[in-house]
């Protein structure tokens, strides 16, 4: 047996990784239909965003025009329903399918801005917390210590007391409540991220502390941030709807779900599609979220395979 | 002669004087260290040209503390770390920056030290880039020899690192080592996690590239087969501090102090015939309490041939034979 | 000749998993005497923990038996119900990890678990238990057992934590004792200790052990017969003189020149070419073909039987059929 250095080749799993764009497209679309509720989840949001935008274009009929003659119709398929309005009308006699569409804008505006904003803030101060530590740890945690005593309910009800409701001042009241659990969750991720060894290597080369943070642990903390972001645009949508049904969100003549359930409240036993509808809505927009959340997860990990059969490992 | 009166000769790359790491424990309200760990004390050594210092002891000792407060990844409490004749404790960031390039690690976990994220390519590229050596074409043909130099393939520098075995990960992590020409290596336990057929590839990788690319190596290690198979010198060390260095011909045939001699005669021999045959000094306990240091010398507690003085005066390194140096009150002969 | 405690018979534990069988252990065999320490060595991934997890049925899903016997004592493990194996475990056959600290409840004392595996097993009360205890903890060289008896594991350090294992396993007199890797996380100083520990316990109570490690210089010390693995299955195995005198197999031969011999002053250090293969790229025919210097074209055809060579000993591999065949 000789002296032998060279390792053996090929390696161990033939895998054909492309570094040029249509290689990830292709790496994307096969986990994407491996995973079924990936594929769910991916369909789900990506229709919800086109009713969103094209909302005007789409609408049976304009969401806000009262029709009293036409007051609280059933369903289409229940008697007395008809094909004019497929899910009815409310109180006013407005059709409830447009209102819906329409109110799709308000809910994906404000699930998704606020937590961009949330995130942005969370994330700049989970990286800087955990990566230089000490008093600047100290003084930023216990900042968002504080932060987390306050009801973040009664942080939300003073601002809008202050400010007269609309989608940007909801936008920006609940990412200023949210940022703290994104910069706790990141500050621990990065905490751990900072002792592993290849972070150690990369100061040892000589990069400076901006680029470790660029290159080392941003990319390694990206996968949990975006998991917990898709959840928590879901739970923005809910938290929307609940401002909106206290009567502190949108106000009329605009329209989200939530005002929508806050509407139907009183009709629940006689005229219940009022509210029912909307709420079918945010279950499925939340649960399409969570779906594509998890299966972005996935995604953003080299370690996940395409492979012949199953889903993702 | 005292260790730390040996003046830095010509072919001395690396000297280390009085290298202290006290990990603080708890201070009092005034910010003042009331309880430490001295994780490394006094530690002195040097390092020539061209050869490979092994560093051995068991866990705890300091050794890879030791090795990470050269490059200043951990700040050390005091002393000295003159590198080609520059004390690198008293470098501005600049000037360590460029320092730096000059000295390289390479890791233990080849499953922690590469980056789950990058390519092989860009893992390699990184100190290239990063000091601004090369792009482009350039770089790539650069990358590409690297990999052949340490035994992989230019077709796998695409591949993410999760898709290598432990072996060719520590591969990759010396070709980013090598990658800006180094001075010396400081390889901290780069096979301990490595299968034991493995990590003859990888011990006889780093012999090939010392005689290539002239490097100079402190070679880190706890499993002393490995450590005695690539060094020329070896510095031991117990509990923060360097209690015998020598050749390694000196060290194996002369051993001077017990607690090399114990940890030599703890290392099972793949000889079944030699079993029962050796006599040996079996070091007894664990490793004491490393808050509470006793004065006296360290190794007391566990040591066979302890006396009352060994209990209150600790030993410093002496130079007892040419380039043999011992901590001990009693050398052995 | 002497007893056999232990009969594996063709065993083959394989993982059933959503990528596809991994053949984990493939129709392994040997047998454990009474009093004997048998070595099971091979690299990760060559089997040697599933085997050994095996013999006590600790294999969970996806992992199944899906062949072979496991005599103790005539009785076949692979038959017993959960209930009956547990009875088993801790008591007749024990097991020690290589990792201690995981190994122990973080929340109760060390005096607690030990206590708690007795009475689990044997019909006495909370004061003999305690008693019996002791006994065991001064067995393995505890100092100061009836103070230790009190202590919490993260206070102790690796070594007397594995020493509470062994205590532990050897609490309820076990015929058989599985070590797997029981050194690997310690230091040497103390490796040595753990390991006169074993061998000591082995002479005075009669325990045979099978003991799983990946250091040929632990064999050296402590095996009278050892079995290597390579790839899930047995490539060689033989008395532990034999073996290594005369290796047979060229994996064998590979590792023992690879590890570096701290008994000789002038060591050269041979490396086996390639890596350990994983499950997902076994080589066809002989296991060991893509790092075999010898391999020929039959080796890439056709998976080697293992041959009964002489002394009792057994080999998998073409090349030494050959040699049968052409001396005789």
């Amino acid at each position: 047996m000789q002296v032998n250095t060279k390792a053996d080749l090929p390696l161990t799993r033939p895998v054909a990784l492309n570094r040029s764009f249509s290689g990830k497209v292709k790496r994307w679309t096969n986990l994407l239909f491996q995973s079924k509720t990936g594929t769910a989840g991916l369909l789900i949001v990506i229709s919800v965003v086109f009713i969103a935008i094209f909302a005007d274009l789409i609408v049976p009929h304009p969401p806000a025009e009262n029709n009293l003659t036409n007051m609280l119709k059933p369903p289409a398929w229940l008697e007395g329903g008809s094909w004019e309005f497929i899910l009815g009308t409310d109180n006013l006699g407005r059709d409830i399918l447009s209102r819906i569409l329409i109110g799709t804008r308000v809910s994906l505006l404000v699930g998704v801005f606020s937590v961009v904003l949330a995130g942005v803030i969370g994330l700049i101060v989970g990286i800087i917390a955990g990566f230089y530590g000490g008093w600047i740890d100290s003084v930023l945690m216990r900042f968002v210590d504080s932060f987390l005593a306050i009801p973040s309910i009664l942080f939300i009800l003073v601002f809008l007391a202050v400010f007269e409701p609309s989608i940007m001042v909801l936008i920006i009241v609940i990412g200023l409540t949210n940022w703290v659990t994104y910069a706790r969750v990141v500050r621990g991720e990065v905490l751990s991220i900072k002792e592993r060894e290849y972070v150690k290597a990369s100061r040892s080369i000589g990069s400076k502390n901006i680029k470790i943070m660029k290159q080392h642990i941003l990319p390694n903390i990206l996968s949990s941030f975006i998991v917990i972001s898709a959840l928590s645009v879901a739970t923005t949508i809910i938290l929307e709807a609940s401002l909106s049904f206290l009567g502190l969100g949108i106000q009329p003549p605009d329209v989200s779900w939530g005002a929508m359930l806050t509407d139907g409240r009183n009709y629940l036993a006689t005229n219940w599609w009022i509210a029912t509808f909307p709420g079918i809505a945010i279950v499925i927009t939340v649960l399409g979220i969570i779906f594509l959340g998890d299966w972005l997860r996935d995604v953003l990990d080299p370690k996940t395979q395409v492979n012949a059969k199953g889903g993702p490992k | 002669m005292k260790i730390a009166e040996v003046e830095v000769k010509e072919n001395y790359l690396l000297k280390i004087e009085g290298l202290k790491k006290h990990f603080a424990l708890s201070a009092n309200i005034f910010g003042k260290t009331t309880k430490s760990v001295k994780a490394v004390d006094e530690v002195n050594l040097y390092v020539k040209k061209g050869e490979t210092l092994g560093i051995v002891g068991e866990s705890g000792c300091g050794k890879s503390t030791m090795g990470n407060t050269i490059l200043r990844l951990i700040e050390p409490t005091e002393g000295k770390i003159i590198f080609e004749g520059r004390d690198l404790l008293k470098l501005s960031p600049k000037e360590m920056q460029k320092v730096r390039r000059d000295i390289q690690m390479v890791f233990q976990d080849p499953f922690s030290s590469l980056n789950p994220r990058m390519r092989v390519f860009d893992v390699i590229a990184e100190p290239l880039r990063t000091h601004g050596i090369s792009k482009g074409k350039e770089l790539e043909e650069m990358i590409y020899g690297l990999l052949e130099t340490v035994g992989l393939d230019r077709s796998q520098a695409d591949r993410f690192p999760h898709e290598f075995s432990g072996g060719q990960r520590q591969r990759i992590g010396i070709a980013r080592a090598i990658a800006l020409h180094p001075k010396l290596i400081i390889c901290d336990e780069p096979v301990s996690a490595l299968d034991v057929s493995i990590q003859a590839q990888v011990l006889n990788l780093l012999i090939k590239l010392q005689k290539e690319l002239q490097l100079t190596y402190i070679f880190i290690g706890h499993g002393i087969p490995a450590v005695k198979y690539i060094s020329d010198r070896i510095a031991v060390m117990y509990m923060g501090e360097i209690v015998e260095m020598a050749s390694k011909e000196k060290l194996f045939s002369s051993t001077k102090h017990p607690y090399t001699l114990g940890l030599i005669n703890a290392v099972p021999v793949p000889d079944p015939t030699l079993r029962d045959a050796r006599e040996r000094i079996i070091i007894e306990n664990d490793i004491p309490d490393q808050i509470n240091v006793k004065e006296g010398c360290r190794f007391y507690s566990r040591c066979p041939f302890g006396t009352d003085k060994c209990k209150t005066e600790k030993p410093s390194l002496i130079e007892v034979e040419e380039e043999h140096f011992v901590a001990c009150h009693y050398p052995l002969t | 000749m002497s007893e056999k405690l232990l009969e594996i018979k063709g065993l083959s534990t394989h993982f059933f998993t959503e990528n596809g069988v991994v053949p984990s252990v493939n129709n392994v065999s040997f047998d454990v005497n009474k009093g004997e320490i048998v070595c099971v060595v091979g690299e990760s991934g060559c089997g040697k923990s599933v085997t050994s997890l095996s013999i006590l049925q600790l294999i969970n899903k996806p992992g199944r038996i899906v062949n072979g016997e496991i005599l103790f004592k005539g009785t076949d493990l692979t038959k017993l119900s959960e209930r009956e194996i547990r009875k088993i475990r801790g008591n007749k056959i024990s097991m020690i990890f290589q990792e201690p600290l995981t190994s122990l409840n973080p929340v109760f004392t060390i005096g607690n678990q030990i206590s708690e595996t007795i009475r689990l097993h044997q019909n006495v009360n909370k004061n003999q238990a305690k008693m019996k205890t002791l006994e065991v903890l001064k067995k393995v060289g505890m100092p100061n057992p009836e103070k230790q008896y009190y202590s919490f594991p993260h206070l102790l350090s690796g070594g007397m934590r594995q020493r509470v294992m062994i205590a532990m396993a050897l609490s309820c007199n076990p015929e058989l004792l599985i070590a797997d890797e029981p050194t690997t996380a310690l230091d040497v100083t103390i490796q040595v200790q753990v390991l006169r520990l074993l061998r000591d316990l082995s002479e005075e109570l009669q325990t045979s052990i099978v003991l799983i490690t990946h250091d040929l210089g632990v064999v050296a010390e402590m095996a009278d017969r050892v079995v290597v693995m390579y790839g899930g299955e047995i490539v060689e195995q033989n008395n532990v003189f034999d073996l290594f005198s005369d290796p047979k197999h060229p994996y064998t031969k590979g590792l023992l020149n690879s590890t570096p011999k701290i008994h000789q002053l002038d060591d050269s250090l041979e490396s086996i070419e390639g890596n350990v293969p994983t499950p997902a790229n076994m080589p066809h025919g002989c296991k060991f073909n893509t790092r075999c210097p010898f391999v020929m074209n039959k080796c890439r055809e056709e998976q080697p039987p293992l041959i009964d060579a002489d002394n009792g000993s057994e080999v998998r591999c073409w090349l030494h059929l050959e040699k049968e065949a052409v001396s005789s």
